[in-house]
């Protein structure tokens, strides 16, 4: 079904009440569906960066009485997200000058242009700058805690400092905004306290925006917190990786819980400790031979990573000749290709001749491997037309009928195609169980709005 | 020295833009084969062939085809030169120059030679469109034009009251002859020419059949290039269940519309492609605001609250499909995501309507003065298929559970428009919408668009609603736009002039023979001149 909030929702709810004998299969599986939600976010969170820095570019460039003054803001927060601080401390700069605007805000932004000095290795400015911000907001004191947390600076206590903001949003009796959220979300995950984080999720409407601007009668702009996305793929990362870990401990559940945490690990960048749990999986007795033929392209994969690149393309290969019609194993190596940007041609063709030769849903995993290839490719039009051949039609936005992730690729495919509506319907549906695409869903529609140039027709169907 | 400072001051001011590139008549020199016919599959007939006094996709689709504008919007949203070579904008916003291409000609007319697409047919269409005695929709759009002048025979200049948003976009209207209609001044359904369109695109009518079979040939002097494929037919069915069946046994080559039901089949054969398409279309019941019962805006929301939208899309679509809240579909940038679906609540449903005084009769229909509550609800047969039939049933027992009688009446497709947008003489329709990208709902919902053949068939009129679309139309903010739609999306959801129910999966299928097919999402033929068949497929 692919309802991964409401999987977990249920499975943790219900965790204190299993016997036993089966927490580690209820370890496993709880494991598992917080690796799919981490897999997800990270996806979603890569996506909305380069869709909010599209919005905000164009936000930016309108000028007139009802520009909006928190662009600079938002747009600082996304360069810093793409990883490029010095564009956003000059953002924040700029931001900063502008008095006109709400103290809070520029607090926020004095905060983030420390964040985006120490990231841009001009350290010596940072502390400076925090030593002198009001931490009398619970929103600025929360995104202290946030930008200590991301230096790794010793000295202050993030989890201290997320632990006051949020007393203070619940004395004030008026909710915890999502900022204070988003950045509690992130320090309880840098600093491991999982179920604290998990216990916060609770209290969250993860589609609220983070601010309002009201620019005149009928201009209402609303901004989001792009680190949110990010903060839940590295919450449910690291909880998936508890939860598989507390698996490993039972000889029933040991090997498939080593199979994801192998994946759980790549997902959030321990390459050696994926390749590690991955080979002590391989090695494993008991472990069924088709998940260890996919372990082995990740294997393939994690090599690549390391540095030994045509040792992966070798590995990849012989596996291939192993089994040459196997539509899985064609799908996992060519979604690893398009992942890390591999130039594999000769796969590619085994794999199209294959997707045209046969039939059946098995197939549909090459068609949507080959689309994440030429995704990675930034060939739209044959993403496009590999991901439509993978997908469920009759369901077409339904995620209880095709992968979510496969949706959020070919959504992103329409939307550099500029087939925007496409997009959006897909992550209309998606909204329903994962609200947080709000944030993608409101800024997609900004640059729809403005890069439709239709002359204004309707008509019956 | 008066006139030089005339002349100064204008320059100044008409500081010109060059926008498109040059345009250059040519062969298609693709090297890809001419010939074939291809034969599509459509749900319906077309009402008219021109495109001026349709409001229907099917004759859209067929327009399309036969006629051009002075610009086009390609795939990558860029407008693109078509019979202007290229365009001016004033530095004010407020003068577009049009120099048109002088290599285009009109279809012929049988036993004459093809004549020259001048600057006089480009405002011939203008005034045309603009006659209060024309039949249509478009006026609304073009309102913002001041006027239109012929600067020399391959020169237009026009005129704006104000700039405003994509103006260059709105120039997409298609350009008929001046020796077209009969009429010189203005068109109707009743001009032969709506029938027997001559154009300047791709392909010409060739005839329509007994069977309503409309039979396009390639236009060989086409000033873009000669289209591939020899012939195109349009075939109607009335039956959407026989027309998948028509592509699966190879009676036809494409469908511009999959009933959903179908989809799963066609989508496990190999000899096909599906393609998404139309994603901002919705269908909807909506009342005719004339009847005073439905003007009170308690019974329709009452109506709204009983109707259970969600498990007749369940039931009857499987699903297919979302729910909606207004007046846009959620593939939108329109759509006020914060706005829900009114919920289905028969007994909010109840409340509502004995709040507007009605109570049941001896024979359980709700009553007020005498006045009963019974509607007439006309569908067109066009979409008589299985599961909107059912749609019908369980809306009228829905309604019934409310006290609210339904007469339900399929009409054949011109004779419910007749009805619907000419007489005004129904209560409650079930139809669907679909829209450009521009999600300009003001032909839907504005006050001034009511009358005959006008898309505000219900005569909905709210100043406030009217108010917001004239701001939507002044504005030059992108953003402010939008907060206006959204505002207009809250509005329209809780006044229910129409019980808006919902988007459904829209794929066109086709055969692999048929190659290079690209599908506009709204016009859907723009791009048909490229497709192509291969030789071997041709027979």
């Amino acid at each position: 079904m692919h309802h991964y909030e409401d999987a977990a929702t249920v499975l943790r709810s219900s965790m204190v009440s299993v016997k036993a004998g089966r927490q580690s299969i209820a370890h496993l599986s709880l494991g598992l569906v917080y690796l799919k939600n981490a897999e997800l976010y990270r996806v979603l969170y890569r996506t909305s960066v380069s869709v909010q820095l599209d919005y905000l570019k164009k936000l930016a460039a309108f000028q007139g009485k009802t520009r909006s003054r928190l662009v600079d803001l938002y747009t600082g927060e996304a360069l810093l997200e793409d990883g490029r601080p010095g564009e956003a401390a000059r953002a924040f700069e700029r931001f900063i000058l502008d008095k006109s605007v709400g103290e809070k805000y520029r607090e926020i932004a004095r905060v983030e242009l420390g964040l985006s000095y120490h990231l841009a290795g001009n350290g010596q400015k940072t502390k400076g700058l925090w030593e002198r911000v009001d931490r009398t907001d619970l929103e600025v004191l929360s995104e202290l805690a946030a930008a200590h947390s991301k230096a790794g600076l010793v000295g202050e206590n993030p989890q201290t400092m997320c632990d006051r903001a949020l007393a203070m949003a619940k004395q004030s009796g008026n909710g915890v905004p999502i900022r204070v959220i988003k950045n509690a979300l992130g320090v309880y995950a840098r600093a491991g306290l999982i179920e604290k984080g998990l216990d916060l999720l609770r209290l969250a409407d993860l589609k609220a925006f983070s601010s309002e601007e009201v620019l005149g009668k009928n201009k209402v702009l609303r901004f989001y917190d792009l680190s949110l996305l990010d903060n839940l793929a590295k919450l449910y990362g690291k909880a998936s990786i508890e939860y598989l870990t507390k698996a490993t401990a039972d000889d029933r559940s040991r090997n498939a819980a080593n199979y994801y945490l192998g994946e759980a690990y790549a997902i959030l960048g321990s390459i050696d400790q994926s390749a590690e749990v991955t080979s002590s999986f391989i090695s494993s007795d008991g472990a069924p031979t088709q998940f260890k033929v996919k372990a082995k392209a990740r294997q393939a994969a994690l090599l690549y990573l390391q540095g030994r690149k045509t040792e992966a393309m070798s590995r990849w290969n012989e596996l291939l000749q192993q089994r040459p019609n196997s539509p899985d194993l064609l799908a996992d190596i060519l979604s690893a290709c398009g992942r890390l940007g591999v130039e594999c041609s000769e796969i590619v063709s085994k794999a199209v001749a294959l997707a045209e030769a046969r039939e059946g849903k098995r197939l549909s995993g090459v068609n949507v491997a080959l689309g994440r290839y030429y995704l990675g490719k930034k060939d739209y039009g044959k993403t496009i037309s590999y991901m439509e051949a993978g997908r469920n039609k009759g369901n077409k936005n339904r995620i209880e009928y095709n992968d979510p992730l496969m949706l959020i690729n070919l959504a992103e495919a329409y939307y550099q195609t500029m087939r925007f509506s496409e997009a959006l319907e897909i992550y209309f549906e998606m909204s329903r169980q994962f609200p947080a695409v709000r944030q993608i869903q409101v800024a997609m529609q900004g640059v729809y709005s403005m890069e439709q140039k239709s002359a204004g027709d309707a008509r019956i169907l | 020295m008066k006139r030089l400072m005339s002349i100064l001051v204008i320059t100044s001011l008409m500081v010109f833009v060059v926008m498109l590139p040059q345009a250059k008549a040519k062969p298609k020199n693709d090297g890809n084969p001419d010939g074939g016919t291809m034969n599509y599959g459509e749900y319906g007939r077309a009402a008219t062939l021109d495109p001026i006094t349709s409001n229907d996709m099917i004759s859209l689709r067929i327009s399309e085809l036969i006629f051009n504008g002075l610009v086009g919007i390609d795939e990558k949203q860029e407008i693109v030169p078509e019979l202007a070579e290229r365009v001016e904008t004033s530095d004010d916003g407020l003068k577009y120059t049009f120099y048109l291409r002088q290599d285009v000609t009109w279809h012929p007319k049988e036993g004459e030679e093809p004549k020259p697409f001048t600057a006089e047919d480009v405002i011939f269409t203008y005034n045309v469109m603009m006659h209060p005695k024309t039949i249509t929709s478009l006026k609304v759009r073009f309102e913002f034009i001041e006027s239109a002048t012929k600067i020399d025979d391959y020169t237009v200049e026009f005129t704006l009251k104000r700039p405003i948003l994509n103006a260059l976009a709105k120039f997409s209207f298609k350009i008929i002859p001046k020796h077209g209609p009969e009429n010189g001044e203005f068109l109707t359904r009743e001009d032969p020419f709506v029938h027997k369109p001559i154009g300047t695109g791709p392909y010409m009518l060739r005839n329509i059949t007994a069977d309503h079979e409309v039979v396009l040939v390639a236009n060989e002097d086409y000033f873009q290039g000669r289209p591939h494929i020899n012939k195109l037919i349009a075939k109607p069915f009335a039956d959407q269940n026989i027309m998948s069946q028509a592509l699966m046994f190879n009676a036809i080559d494409m469908i511009v519309l999959v009933n959903p039901r179908d989809i799963p089949q066609i989508q496990g054969d190999k000899r096909f492609v599906l393609q998404p398409y139309n994603a901002l279309s919705y269908s909807f019941f909506g009342y005719n605001m004339r009847n005073p019962l439905l003007a009170d805006k308690r019974v329709r929301k009452a109506i709204t609250h009983a109707v259970n939208r969600q498990e007749m899309l369940d039931s009857f679509f499987q699903g297919q499909g979302t729910i909606i809240s207004g007046p846009y579909a959620p593939g939108s940038w329109a759509y006020n995501l914060d706005v829900q679906p009114l919920p289905y609540d028969p007994e909010k449903a109840m409340e509502l309507l004995n709040e507007a005084g009605f109570t049941r009769g001896a024979d359980g229909i709700m009553e007020k003065d005498g006045e009963k509550l019974s509607f007439t609800l006309k569908v067109p047969i066009e979409k008589e298929s299985e599961a909107v039939k059912r749609v019908v049933l369980a809306f009228k027992n829905y309604l019934g559970k409310i006290g609210v009688d339904i007469q339900a009446e399929f009409k054949e497709w011109l004779s419910w428009k007749e009805d619907v947008f000419r007489a005004h003489d129904f209560d409650v329709i079930f139809a669907s919408w679909v829209f450009d990208d521009s999600a300009d709902i003001t032909s839907l919902f504005h006050s001034s668009e009511i009358g005959p053949w006008m898309n505000n068939f219900g005569a909905y009129a709210n100043p406030e609603v009217d108010s917001f679309i004239v701001e939507s139309k002044l504005t030059l903010d992108h953003e402010k736009r939008r907060t206006i739609y959204r505002k207009l999306h809250s509005i329209l959801a809780d006044e229910c002039p129409y019980t808006f129910l919902w988007t459904l999966t829209n794929y066109a299928a086709y055969h692999k023979r048929l190659r290079h097919v690209a599908i506009h999402p709204y016009k859907f033929f723009s791009f048909a001149d490229g497709w192509y068949i291969p030789e071997q497929d041709q027979q």
